[in-house]
């Protein structure tokens, strides 16, 4: 085979200008925990929809794992109904012709290392038959205690490691990768017993939304907003992830997990750095990792003793959502009598460094809130003598809101004047809505993510050091509400939380935004 | 959606007043009426016919690019010869998030031969500000066109369809003067490129995977199977500009003959087009490349399975190995679907220009 190419051929010249510039080569994808709600609902629509926008590489295979003993035109059914079910668009008969010979399954526990040679020689089989090139994408669809099993037994089989000429070993991990520092590291450790950081890929789907992809775009993209994005310009930055639905069945999980480490710790810990971090150098993805790693580097900590002090947890109580009654937390299925798990956090989180010294960042997450809104709104300062105290000026200052989902867009507000001959001010919003501007449907967010994994780009990714210095600053939170006797502060579901996070604000001479 | 009819108004301040009543009779409290305005696309056409068709692209182009459109056509049948122009506003709208109504406005102006001198001018007034300049250009001749000159200067992008020209080898010409013109900044975009990007990329995945990169440079024949007229010397749209790509792309000179070059390493490729009836004009039938001094030698193909079916059968055959067979679905754009991607682009194309340069000389040749 021509394998020794030169520099001009190290990129394929053929695909500048193409709209995609970026096409993946021959691989094989392989689920583990292939017969799970998270292959069905978002691995399997996402992978149809690449082959559909036709992202995926000829010599493609997709290869499930699972205890479940299945067949391959079994397996192959399971996908297609996935995809009836939950592809945003929907099945092309053709098309699935063509996808459906690709699929197979391979039944093993995750524990079997026979089960692991039998994979490897399926793996093996495929880059004959189908053209797969040797490249693997293992997708770690199961629950997080199952990773250090599976990637030992990859390494063991082989398949953790390239093969030759040029193809990739990479693994894909679910969060929460750990649920403290400690089992973060151990898990890290393990992953990278088997796998090289390089082709490790922790994904957290917020990062494959397009808003939040836009934030970069927005601040480094537009000469006008950067100047303004820091302490000389900005009062403070809230950031909040409020959705309707309660733990939906998932009782059990969140008992483990609380709203702090199922979605602080990761989405929003994210959604911070993208707000406060510097210029990156370049689009590299490390280039972009150092720079959010450095805003986690400069979270001011908050001993374990202070944490209720600079935070708030609570927990629903019944109330209504959506004008229907709903139970309280403890009431839900797989929620512990005694349990004192968190469904609300509100945070206050300070940046020492040069451009966010003294700007703090209220984060506030729940359950069973109003609405379903995930936002981050920087408010500016006041100006310095306020000529138009008297005319109804907004008591409320300039605020930069960027709205993650839904209605995804950007509003800035500020003060006009009401036409007329008295001096009346009324305060108005300018809106860009991407529905409005940009009419077409934006892939799902698992899209993204899933081609970018298989192109071996990681920058939309948790790199080993973001994770553990998050949760080295949650930990001291979590450890300072471990030592207390109180219990979550109450608030009725279908409200904006418990009295006491209002208070955490107020103190400040803040308030809540209304969302 | 379109909303609300047409009317037909004289002059630019009656245009423009007609626009702001439009907007008012449409928004009420209860449902606003949203305008959005992110380009403004001129539209030349021949005929009112073209125009009314031009429309239907322009509506689905509202979703995705709301803007002004001003749409120019010839008059229609009947018309007074000495008439000015006739002008005729209207709304492309569709729901917007939540309850709004979003809308884009059309202008279409209908200009006999004499008055067709005025067109510019009405057009510099109308234009929306400080949006870029999209013009779509579906007359029939480019360069002897009285609207070529002052269109192209006052556009941003200057979009044409050369596959669907009378000359096309002339319509590549042109499109190649305008990209070196010294003065004018803007970029051109050509659908009959837009339309081959399915092959373009089709060709680019057989040479995704490391094994098979190398035989890029080891390519000694390419046949192409395209529909279209044929222009002076046998070059079709699509066969010059695939023709072009490569040799630009892959670093080819010129060789001794027409269709020929030199590879990087100094040994011939050759290029040859056939003309494939079932093929409609600007598309391909059938693409073959030759790798025989490849280590190993190799051959890729990409052909329709039957007549213009969606089906292409892609086949990579490198000695010693089996054939690796695979099939895939290449829908056939609309015009406003090709449309929608060019105007996703502003600046120049590098990869374009290079093509257009080389196509433009194979169709002089």
């Amino acid at each position: 085979m021509t394998t020794g190419v030169g520099a001009f051929l190290e990129t394929n010249p053929l695909r500048a200008g193409l709209t995609r510039e970026r096409a993946a080569g021959p691989c094989s994808v392989v689920i583990f925990g292939a017969s799970g709600d998270l292959t069905r609902r978002k691995l399997v629509p996402a992978l149809y929809n690449l082959h559909l926008d036709r992202l995926l590489p000829a010599g493609f295979a997709l290869v499930g794992v699972a205890r479940r003993p299945l067949s391959d035109s079994a397996f192959a059914g399971a996908i297609r109904d996935g995809i009836v079910r939950h592809s945003r668009r929907p099945l092309d008969l053709d098309l699935w012709k063509e996808m459906a010979p690709r699929i197979s399954y391979v039944p093993a526990t995750f524990e079997d290392a026979e089960g692991y040679r039998r994979l490897a020689d399926h793996l093996a089989r495929l880059d004959r038959e189908r053209g797969t090139g040797g490249s693997r994408l293992f997708y770690l669809a199961t629950p997080p205690s199952a990773y250090p099993t599976i990637v030992k037994n990859l390494a063991l089989a082989g398949l953790s490691r390239p093969g030759a000429g040029g193809s990739f070993a990479r693994v894909v991990v679910e969060k929460p990768f750990g649920r403290d520092l400690a089992t973060a590291r151990t898990l890290n450790a393990e992953v990278n017993a088997a796998f090289d950081e390089r082709d490790v890929f922790r994904i957290d789907h917020y990062l494959g939304k397009e808003t939040v992809q836009n934030l970069m775009v927005f601040r480094f993209g537009n000469a006008i907003f950067e100047p303004l994005w820091g302490r000389e310009h900005v009062d403070h930055v809230q950031i909040a992830v409020a959705e309707t639905l309660g733990v939906e069945g998932r009782g059990e999980y969140f008992e483990e997990a609380g709203i702090v480490r199922d979605i602080v710790q990761n989405h929003m810990f994210q959604l911070l750095c993208l707000t406060a971090m510097e210029p990156p150098v370049s689009l590299r993805p490390d280039a972009i990792r150092d720079e959010k790693v450095k805003v986690l580097r400069a979270l001011r900590p908050v001993p374990a003793e202070r944490a209720l002090e600079e935070s708030v947890r609570g927990r629903y109580g019944a109330g209504a959502s959506g004008g229907s009654p709903v139970p309280a937390y403890l009431e839900e299925p797989g929620v512990a009598p005694g349990s004192r798990t968190e469904t609300y956090a509100a945070l206050r989180v300070l940046v020492d460094n040069w451009r966010w010294a003294g700007v703090p960042f209220y984060l506030r997450a729940g359950k069973r809130l109003p609405k379903r809104v995930t936002e981050i709104a920087l408010t500016f300062r006041h100006v310095p003598h306020r000529l138009f105290a008297g005319a109804g000026a907004s008591p409320n200052a300039n605020t930069l809101a960027l709205r993650i989902q839904p209605d995804e867009g950007i509003t800035l507000r500020f003060d006009s004047k009401v036409p007329g001959p008295e001096p009346r001010i009324q305060p108005v919003a300018m809106d860009f809505r991407y529905g409005t501007s940009f009419g077409q449907e934006p892939p799902e967010a698992y899209e993204r993510l899933l081609l970018d994994a298989i192109l071996g780009d990681s920058t939309l990714f948790i790199r080993r050091d973001e994770v553990e210095a998050s949760w080295g600053w949650i930990d001291a939170i979590e450890a300072g509400w471990a030592a207390s006797d109180a219990a979550p502060a109450a608030y009725p579901a279908g409200s904006w939380g418990p009295a006491e996070s209002d208070a955490l604000i107020e103190r400040d001479g803040r308030s809540w935004r209304r969302l | 959606m379109e909303a609300p009819g047409p009317a037909a108004v004289a002059d630019v301040e009656s245009i423009e007043r007609e626009l702001r009543e439009m907007w008012r009779a449409a928004s009420s409290e209860e449902h606003p009426v949203l305008r959005a305005s992110m380009l403004d696309l001129v539209v030349a056409c021949d005929t009112p016919e073209d125009a009314r068709e031009a429309t239907r692209a322009v509506a689905l182009l509202s979703l995705n690019h709301p803007g002004r459109a001003l749409v120019v056509s010839g008059a229609r049948e009947g018309a007074p010869s000495g008439e000015a122009l006739a002008v005729f506003v209207s709304a492309h709208c569709h729901r917007g998030p939540g309850e709004t109504l979003v809308c884009s406005e059309q202008v279409t102006l209908e200009a006999t031969r004499p008055s067709l001198a005025l067109v510019p001018s009405t057009l510099l007034r109308l234009l929306d500000s400080d949006t870029p300049v999209f013009v779509w250009w579906r007359r029939a001749a480019l360069a002897p066109d009285p609207l070529w000159e002052p269109l192209a200067k006052l556009s941003d992008r200057f979009l044409a369809d050369t596959a669907r020209n009378a000359d096309p080898a002339a319509a590549l010409r042109d499109l190649a003067a305008l990209a070196r013109h010294s003065s004018w900044h803007g970029s051109i975009g050509d659908l009959a490129w837009t339309r081959l990007e399915s092959w373009r990329e089709t060709v680019a995945s057989f040479f995704e995977s490391p094994l098979t990169r190398g035989h890029l440079e080891r390519i000694a024949r390419v046949e192409l199977a395209v529909g279209g007229p044929a222009g002076r010397g046998g070059a079709t749209v699509a066969g010059a500009y695939l023709a072009g790509w490569l040799a630009s792309r892959l670093g080819w000179s010129r060789g001794a003959g027409p269709w020929t070059w030199r590879r990087r390493d100094g040994s011939d490729v050759r290029v040859e087009v056939s003309r494939d009836r079932s093929a409609a004009p600007g598309d391909v039938a059938s693409v073959r490349i030759d790798a025989p001094d490849g280590e190993p030698p190799a051959r890729f193909s990409a052909e329709r399975i039957a007549p213009g079916s969606d089906i292409v059968r892609l086949t990579v055959e490198v000695e010693g190995t089996c054939p690796l067979p695979a099939t895939l679905k290449l829908r056939k754009p609309e015009d406003a679907a090709l449309l929608c991607r060019e105007l996703e682009r502003i600046s120049r194309e590098p990869v374009f220009d290079a093509a257009l340069r080389e196509a433009a000389s194979l169709a002089g040749s």
